[in-house]
């Protein structure tokens, strides 16, 4: 009898103690998060470096050039991807990847379909980052 | 060939068929939805090296090993068979996002041309132990 009722004793205790932490915890952590932490920024970024049409149009050459499939020889500004450089379609596409990942901004397909020449993607961008001089 | 049901039947009248589109209603929309799951699956494509252990080429390479996973359907006219491929792909880049594929099956489905052949014909069956 004595060892059921000590037994129970113990149970209802720590049944208890439990409950006391899990509210403890559910009010604290909060608190805790907001007050030490206001803002929870995982990666924080600068701003995109100035362009000018120069060093636009060096940016883009240096991406064509480092593309594999592009004879860096062959190509001007005014050069034709598909007949002058040789590009299918899906080459075009990875271009188009390459100048998206260059210049930090999604290009539309409707868009991108008609850079036929470098100096397309040239006033593209221009036009869309505001470079003027 | 009985039938007649369904069937432009009077002689000197071509026989126009209308299909209903699966996607695409012209062959530039099919060209389109091409390119943009190229576009998705390029950008897939450094996790699916990694993830599923393909590292033993160098990335360059794959891409041009699933580059190559879409011009042997170049030859294709066909609108609806080009988006039912369009179709495939995306299912494809979505299973090879959840990891719903093994590594091995991965490598014999790109690499077909290395999977030796199954016998055709009755004798090399024979010996093979098929038959």
């Amino acid at each position: 009898m004595l060892r059921i009722a000590v037994s129970a004793a113990f149970r209802t205790a720590s049944v208890r103690c439990l409950n006391s932490n899990v509210v403890q915890s559910r009010i604290f952590v909060p608190t805790v998060i907001s007050s030490l932490r206001p803002t929870l920024q995982i990666r924080q970024y600068s701003a995109k470096a100035p362009l000018t049409k120069k060093t636009l149009e060096e940016r883009i050459v240096l991406v064509l050039s480092l593309y594999d499939k592009i004879d860096a020889k062959k190509l001007t500004m005014d050069s034709d991807f598909s007949k002058d450089l040789g590009l299918d379609s899906l080459d075009h596409v990875e271009v188009v990847m390459a100048m998206e990942e260059e210049f930090g901004f999604e290009i539309p397909d409707g868009d991108a379909d008609r850079f036929k020449t470098p100096r397309d993607i040239f006033q593209y961008i221009a036009d869309k980052e505001d470079v003027f001089e | 060939m009985s039938s007649t049901a369904g069937r432009v039947v009077r002689a000197g009248q071509s026989a126009v068929r209308t299909v209903a589109p699966v996607k695409s209603n012209n062959s530039a929309e099919a060209r389109m939805s091409v390119l943009q799951a190229y576009k998705e699956f390029q950008r897939l494509t450094p996790k699916f090296w990694w993830d599923f252990g393909l590292h033993d080429m160098p990335l360059g390479v794959f891409r041009a090993v699933i580059k190559k996973q879409f011009t042997k359907n170049g030859h294709l006219t066909d609108v609806r068979v080009v988006d039912r491929l369009v179709g495939e792909t995306n299912m494809h880049m979505e299973s090879i996002r959840m990891a719903y594929y093994n590594p091995d099956h991965v490598r014999n489905y790109l690499f077909a041309e290395n999977v030796e052949a199954k016998p055709k014909d009755f004798l090399s069956k024979f010996l093979n132990g098929k038959e």
